[in-house]
């Protein structure tokens, strides 16, 4: 058999490279006994770093396979940025449970780097080996408080649920190589129509094992249970940065392979879509727990999100980037301040303005950013998907999306309701620590000011 | 012994009180005379957006002042927004009346992206309601001094950020930043009423954000498509697009469901009993004084000038909901218990007027319509405040528990007996001058519209007087009376915030060239739009 020569070029990859040296780096040192902290903020040191010079690293790796183009790096840059920040959140819970630092933080970098290849794969094996890697460290993740049942039943769960919906993932792409004879994404566009069944079979295959990674209606049946059992910052975690990764790997696949057969699985989305708003929606409402409701509050944003997928072009994908930026920010930091407030129940935030107005008004700021109302970010981004599915003619789904909207103003508001307008029942317990407050900070700030100045568009 | 000491104590008190309410006016005073000096030059300054800013510089330097020192935010918060007040002044000063051009204008780029501008000026129909808005922050800040007293910093924060965002409303040229002023208000507002509000406040309050979120949310689609329609976000460029009749259609609905529900026009009007009666005083002067002027005011800016053909078809369907909203909250009112819901209803029905005046469709209407807006904001906004400083001292707002105030309480009676009178619109007060120029309009328009309105204004008399006899005339009710002996009538702080309203109400209803001149030209140019606009289009 002829193998062509082809160029490595190793220069794209460098930050990837750089990032498994240094994760495997940490797994090492944390075995000394060496003070945890340094551990920790040169992690996120190191992570600030990579997302500052990403963009110098633009480029193609062995031959086509690894891309690393203007939307790969702006999403690399969100993934890079959500893991600094889960990082600062995850370390004060650990610490302070006194739970295994060294292995937690490598493991997030491992996620990290799975999901950083991921979004420049250009070749389905590759990109599945990198799902793989950014899923399994996640399942771990989600277990790591060990003695806890309900988190030991989060990670068992998702594992189960996990390797099932992989499974179905890989089924279908094993049909799209069937079909077409390659794993290479720019070889399947050329040969994609030849067997359409065959193509068709495997492309919703892969759509489904995609939609359960995003949690999606009907594959959202996860969700609740792994957010709510997960401890809270993995939660905050694997409820933005993976979505990210997936969204853009999923978004690149559906507009550039699958063109072609746009009008199936536009509308194949078109319903998920508006199930997903509806359920994401709808549950969250009557919810108690309030990892719970943004459990809920999630699947309905994915709802919203994919409608910038359904479009079909490039500026509707670049739309679904810019929205995980700020999806992340928002969605960590409503976390971030769960942790911070130490409650889950949302019966015990009644009046807690009354003892923490500056928290007070971060959630307050987070709350009505997820419900997508101006000044802040969420809203900007949330007309941006908006103005490009109206653009593709889908102002009804557009109108759909806005009653649900106006439905996720109840929940939302429900929070700031308790916090600032009943009387307390109990004296909050909140947990400070500098790095929550630093992730919290960051958050804020980039919620608000990005909402007023939204430089972050492309 | 110790009572003396307490009344001594409490002379003291009032004596500071007094001494700091006197510097203020004497700030006033001053700051009038050199905002004067500065208006005789050219504006050199963008004062548009030191308006829009100031109050938000404000509202975060009342966020660092320490939560304990009281009288220090209060009085921080009535120094700022005195000075926002004094700084509208130019404006009017310096304001061209014998042009239609958007004034004071200024342009920066803001979303490059989207081609997005940061664009703000002010015409004739916009220029009346900053002032307005002004006016009426200052006295919602002095009659909430002793109404509020839980979370001081953040009301009063929210006052001015609620002012800001309003403002920002009127003087928006760039659709964008329209929807974004029109929504960013709403958080502060949804504050205002479901953390300060009465008993069933939080209801209210969600009920407010909700009917109000939805609306706007289906502009915004309109928004949208108007966007992607003409490639631009320039409220003045979209003003002279046409647009084909199907989709002006469509979008008239899409503003209508935004503007209808803050008017509010019946059959979307229920939210505002609730917000209105649940609100602390102050939020109900700017419920009534400016949020719900901004509806009329968008009808105004985008429906008629950018949907002409659609506002013509739609006349006598938009006439028909103003009248069946002047009689049906006319009637409403008749049955209210409470003293402010009666007062909320009451906007429902002279709300009915302005939108009838504007569908009116002729100078006469829509001037109607302008003046009738900024008479309502003061007449209503002053009888809420009478309200509320009647409820600080009884407590109860069933008008069943009153009578007889007018025995103990003269000054206050003399006050409320002139807003009644401008709110029935009697000759002499600002409310007749409105009313006549509306019912003028719609007689022109639809004849019959024009008479039931005007019956309903019978009622409207009926109402208010009813009111006036069972509150302030009958027989008195002393356990009521014993509340009102310990604080006596009106003292020196809200006589202060009551004079400019009364005055207002004076002024307008014999000179009300005052207010017409302003927006003469920018009317006339308006109507002068829609029908060559519809022409064109035949």
């Amino acid at each position: 058999m002829n193998i062509p020569q082809i160029p490595l070029n190793f220069e794209a990859l460098i930050p990837e490279v750089a990032l498994t040296g240094f994760a495997s780096l940490i797994l090492l040192v944390g075995l000394f006994k060496i003070r945890k902290e340094i551990l920790l903020w040169s992690a996120v040191l190191f992570l600030l770093v990579l997302t500052i010079l990403i963009p110098s690293f633009e480029g193609k790796s062995f031959g086509e396979m690894f891309l690393n183009g203007f939307i790969a790096i702006y999403l690399k840059i969100i993934i890079l940025a959500g893991t600094a920040i889960s990082l600062l959140v995850l370390a004060s819970y650990l610490k302070e449970r006194l739970i295994l630092l060294n292995e937690s933080i490598a493991l997030l970098l491992f996620s990290a780097l799975g999901m950083m290849l991921m979004v420049s794969a250009r070749e389905l094996m590759s990109f599945f080996v990198s799902f793989e890697l950014m899923s399994l460290s996640i399942y771990i993740l989600a277990g790591i408080r060990r003695y806890d049942p309900r988190s030991n039943e989060a990670a068992i769960k998702y594992f189960m649920l996990g390797g099932l919906s992989t499974a179905i993932m890989l089924f279908g792409i094993a049909f799209i190589y069937g079909a077409t004879n390659t794993t290479d994404f720019s070889e399947i566009i050329n040969s994609i129509s030849n067997y359409p069944i065959l193509s068709l079979t495997g492309l919703v295959l892969f759509i489904v094992g995609l939609c359960f990674k995003i949690a999606i209606v009907p594959f959202h049946m996860w969700a609740p249970d792994v957010y709510e059992g997960s401890p809270t910052p993995v939660t905050a975690f694997i409820s933005t940065v993976p979505k990210v990764a997936v969204l853009g790997a999923f978004g690149r696949i559906l507009i550039e392979i699958f063109k072609s057969y746009y009008f199936e699985w536009s509308s194949f989305l078109i319903v998920l879509s508006i199930l997903t708003m509806a359920v994401g929606n709808l549950v969250a409402l009557p919810q108690k727990n309030i990892k719970r409701m943004l459990a809920y509050s999630s699947i309905a944003h994915a709802g919203y999100i994919i409608l910038g997928l359904i479009v079909g072009t490039q500026t509707g994908f670049n739309a679904v980037v810019v929205y995980m930026l700020i999806y992340t920010l928002m969605n960590i930091g409503a976390f971030a301040m769960v942790i911070l407030f130490n409650e889950e129940n949302i019966e015990n935030y009644k009046g807690l303005h009354k003892f923490h107005p500056a928290l007070a008004l971060a959630m307050l700021i987070f709350m009505f950013s997820l419900t997508g109302v101006p000044p802040t970010a969420g809203f900007i981004v949330k007309f941006n998907i908006f103005l490009q599915a109206i653009k593709a003619d889908l102002t009804w789904l557009v109108i759909v999306a806005v009653i649900f909207t106006v439905i996720s103003a109840y929940y939302y508001l429900r929070i700031v309701m308790y916090i600032y307008m009943k009387e307390p029942v109990k004296m909050p317990q909140p947990v400070f620590s500098k790095e929550l407050e630093i992730a919290v900070l960051v958050c804020v700030i980039g919620v608000t000011v990005l909402g007023v100045l939204p430089l972050f568009l492309i | 012994m110790h009572e003396e000491v307490a009344v001594n104590g409490r002379i003291k008190f009032e004596l500071r009180k007094h001494l700091l309410l006197s510097l203020v006016i004497l700030i006033l005073v001053g700051s009038v005379i050199v905002a004067f000096g500065f208006a005789a030059k050219n504006l050199q300054y963008p004062v548009l957006s030191t308006l829009i800013f100031f109050p938000v510089v404000g509202a975060a330097f009342i966020a660092i002042i320490p939560r304990d020192k009281e009288e220090l935010i209060k009085l921080s918060a009535l120094l700022i927004a005195i000075v926002e007040f004094v700084l509208t002044i130019p404006l009017y000063i310096s304001f061209d009346k014998t042009t239609a051009q958007m004034q004071f204008k200024e342009e920066h780029l803001w979303i490059p992206q989207w081609g997005i501008k940061y664009c703000l000026g002010v015409d004739g129909i916009s220029v009346l309601f900053i002032l307005l808005s002004s006016l009426l922050t200052i006295l919602c800040i002095t009659v909430s001094w002793n109404e509020i007293i839980k979370k001081i910093k953040e009301f009063y924060g929210a006052v001015l950020l609620t002012h800001a965002a309003m403002i920002g409303v009127f003087m928006s040229l760039d659709i964008f930043l329209f929807y974004i002023f029109w929504e960013a208000m709403l958080i502060p507002m949804y504050l205002i009423v479901g953390v300060w509000g009465g008993p069933n406040r939080i209801y209210a309050a969600i009920k407010f954000f909700l009917y109000t979120f939805l609306g706007s949310l289906l502009m915004l689609v309109g928004i949208i498509v108007l966007y992607l329609y003409t490639g631009t976000s320039d409220i003045l460029t979209l003003m002279k697009t046409p647009y084909p009749y199907r989709m002006q259609f469509w979008l008239f609905l899409a503003f209508f469901a935004a503007f209808a529900v803050k008017v509010p026009m019946w059959p979307v009007h229920t939210w505002l009993p609730d917000a209105h009666t649940e609100a602390p005083t102050a939020g109900s002067v700017i419920l009534a004084g400016i949020l719900i002027k901004m509806g009329a005011y968008g009808f105004l800016r985008f429906n008629l000038p950018m949907f002409p053909e659609a506002s013509i078809a739609m006349k006598p369907f938009m006439m028909i909901l103003s009248v069946i909203a002047i009689i049906y909250g006319a009637l409403i009112c008749l049955v209210q218990k409470d003293l402010k819901r009666l007062i909320a209803y009451s906007s429902v029905s002279h709300m009915g007027f302005v939108t009838l005046g504007i569908f009116a469709l002729n100078q006469q209407g829509i001037q109607g319509g302008i003046l009738q807006m900024v008479n309502h904001g003061i007449v209503t906004g002053a009888l809420f405040l009478c309200i509320g400083m009647i409820y600080q001292r009884t407590h109860t707002r069933l008008i069943k528990n009153y009578g007889g105030v007018a025995t103990v309480m003269p000054a206050y009676s003399a006050f409320f007996m002139t807003f009644t009178l401008a709110s029935i619109g009697l000759p002499g007060t600002n409310g007749f001058i409105g009313e006549f120029l509306i019912l003028l309009g719609a007689f022109k328009a639809w004849k019959l519209m024009c008479v039931l309105a005007a019956i309903a204004l019978i009622i409207g008399a009926v109402y208010m007087l009813w009111l006036y006899q069972r509150v302030f005339f009958e027989k008195t009710n002393p356990e009521f009376l014993h509340h009102i002996d310990d604080y006596g009538d009106l003292n020196a702080r809200e006589i202060i915030t009551l004079l400019p309203l009364m005055i207002a109400v004076v002024w307008i209803g014999f000179y009300p060239n005052a207010l017409l001149s302003f927006m003469d030209i920018s009317v006339k140019e308006l109507i002068e739009h829609v029908r060559t606009a519809t022409e064109a289009m035949k």
